[in-house]
């Protein structure tokens, strides 16, 4: 299936917008019409697994109970994703800002970024931020308050319940589910955990509208994404770009006239060969992806691609299920033999 | 320990940022600080180093001042980072895993950091450095010795 979309980029993430004006808007609507412009935009979460936002909210918003929590999971792990560090640095306003939003939809008061240790030197740079954004929030009237806990290079904390462990002071081992977050999450309490990035492009759709932001992508993946592309490539950095175009047009603006494979996702995510280039779109529909975007030229063994993800996923295994803590030993034993 | 608790608090959500806390001015955690910990937040010290031991960034053997993590990830691996490793070893005459007989640093491989489009990257505690060569590597490394 040839990709009805070119490339093209986008500016939503890292625009500029006043915060302050946007926020009052937004604490003029009502929770149900914060939360249904999000179900309008499509919009499904940028950390890798899509889930659609605005039902998560909506589950969140529907628990009875008084306390619950906003988490930021700013936990980027995934090999090749570097998207969610730059957003911190450049906009941490409006990751606070799609916080305090999705705080008032469903209505928290506490909000927590839970940042991967191997960021820790932003932390004071973005403290500061905080400071200036609470006292901003305040001003306006909104009930809100964040605060930031920091992991110590666990890859598994990415997973939203394992990071409701370490938040906790536990070991960062996932949860069986159900129960979900929207019911139990930290602490026990109704939570709504989104990735940085989901947040920020949450307030650009309540400052834009959910109709302005559905004109861009296609039906399965609406909107533009954040992608992380290195490798093999004249041009690693980050990019915004438009969902739905397929590998090819990927390749032809950032491969290096000779790409024979584009890892898609990061090391959890897929594989796509030269042959595949041209049939598989980056979307829900394809090969869905937080972002990672690896590319491999003709000199490289892929057998060493293979090998250094095996050793990631051993020494990353959180150890709690044996398929993957015996398995990813295995493999990688049997594949150096 | 004490001033640690006071600011984190007490409670079991506060262990996370008290041992981290530790790590940042001692650089590992030892047997007696865990203990110590686990009698201020008032759990058995299996507990703390239960949490101590999943986290990678929590050392609980003999860490130096100085920390360098290499990353050894894919993109990393792709660009230079077998030379930059084999550098640091040079410079320090300590193998990965190792501390220097004066406590000074510590060399570790790391997963992913984030660095991928500035790759070979390492962080140094929690400083990262990034677009390295076997130069620029050997000069950060003479800035610590002297510092």
């Amino acid at each position: 299936m040839e990709s009805n979309k070119g490339l093209t980029k986008v500016d939503l993430i890292f625009e500029k917008v006043d915060a302050h004006e946007a926020l009052t808007k937004a604490f003029k609507m009502t929770n149900d019409e914060i939360i249904q412009q999000i179900l309008e935009s499509g919009l499904k979460g940028r950390g890798g697994a899509g889930f659609p936002t605005g039902l998560k909210w909506k589950y969140t918003a529907a628990e009875k109970e008084p306390v619950k929590y906003i988490v930021c999971n700013a936990d980027e792990g995934e090999p090749g994703t570097f998207k969610d560090r730059e957003i911190l640095d450049r906009v941490s306003y409006k990751v606070y800002g799609g916080m305090v939003i999705a705080g008032k939809a469903i209505n928290a008061k506490e909000g927590i970024v839970y940042l991967r240790g191997e960021y820790r030197f932003l932390l004071p740079k973005l403290m500061k931020e905080l400071e200036i954004f609470h006292k901003m929030i305040s001003e306006i009237g909104f009930d809100f308050r964040i605060k930031y806990c920091l992991g110590s290079g666990a890859y598994i904390c990415g997973e939203e319940s394992a990071l409701f462990e370490s938040i906790q002071g536990e070991r960062g081992e996932p949860r069986n589910k159900p129960p979900y977050p929207t019911t139990s999450g930290v602490y026990g309490k109704p939570t709504s955990i989104n990735n940085v990035e989901t947040l920020v492009t949450a307030m650009m759709i309540i400052q834009h509208g959910a109709k302005r932001y559905t004109q861009l992508g296609t039906k399965d993946s609406r909107g533009s994404k954040v992608f992380s592309v290195s490798g093999d490539t004249p041009t690693p950095g980050i990019f915004e770009l438009e969902l739905g175009m397929s590998v090819q047009n990927f390749v032809t603006e950032f491969g290096d006239g000779d790409t024979k494979a584009v890892q898609v996702g990061g090391a959890s995510g897929f594989c796509v060969p030269r042959k595949k280039f041209n049939e598989t779109i980056i979307g829900f529909e394809g090969v869905p992806t937080g972002g990672s975007m690896k590319l491999f030229n003709s000199s490289r063994s892929m057998y060493n691609v293979l090998h250094n993800y095996l050793d990631f996923f051993a020494e990353e295994s959180c150890g709690q299920c044996t398929p993957c803590r015996v398995d990813a030993s295995s493999y990688l034993k049997e594949l150096k033999r | 320990m004490k001033e640690l608790s006071e600011k984190h608090g007490r409670k079991r959500d506060s262990l996370m940022p008290i041992l981290q806390g530790i790590v940042e001015r001692h650089n590992y955690l030892t047997d007696e600080a865990m203990v110590e910990v686990a009698k201020e937040l008032d759990i058995s010290a299996a507990e703390v180093y239960g949490t101590a031991s999943f986290y990678t960034f929590l050392d609980t053997s003999v860490r130096g001042k100085y920390v360098i993590r290499v990353c050894k990830t894919i993109t990393c691996a792709m660009k230079g980072k077998a030379d930059i490793l084999q550098t640091i070893e040079d410079v320090l005459k300590i193998k990965v895993g190792e501390t220097t007989s004066d406590k000074m640093f510590s060399l570790i491989e790391t997963n992913c950091i984030g660095w991928c489009h500035k790759a070979p990257a390492i962080l140094i505690n929690e400083i990262p450095y990034t677009e390295l060569t076997t130069e620029k590597v050997v000069e950060i490394i003479k800035d610590y010795m002297h510092k």
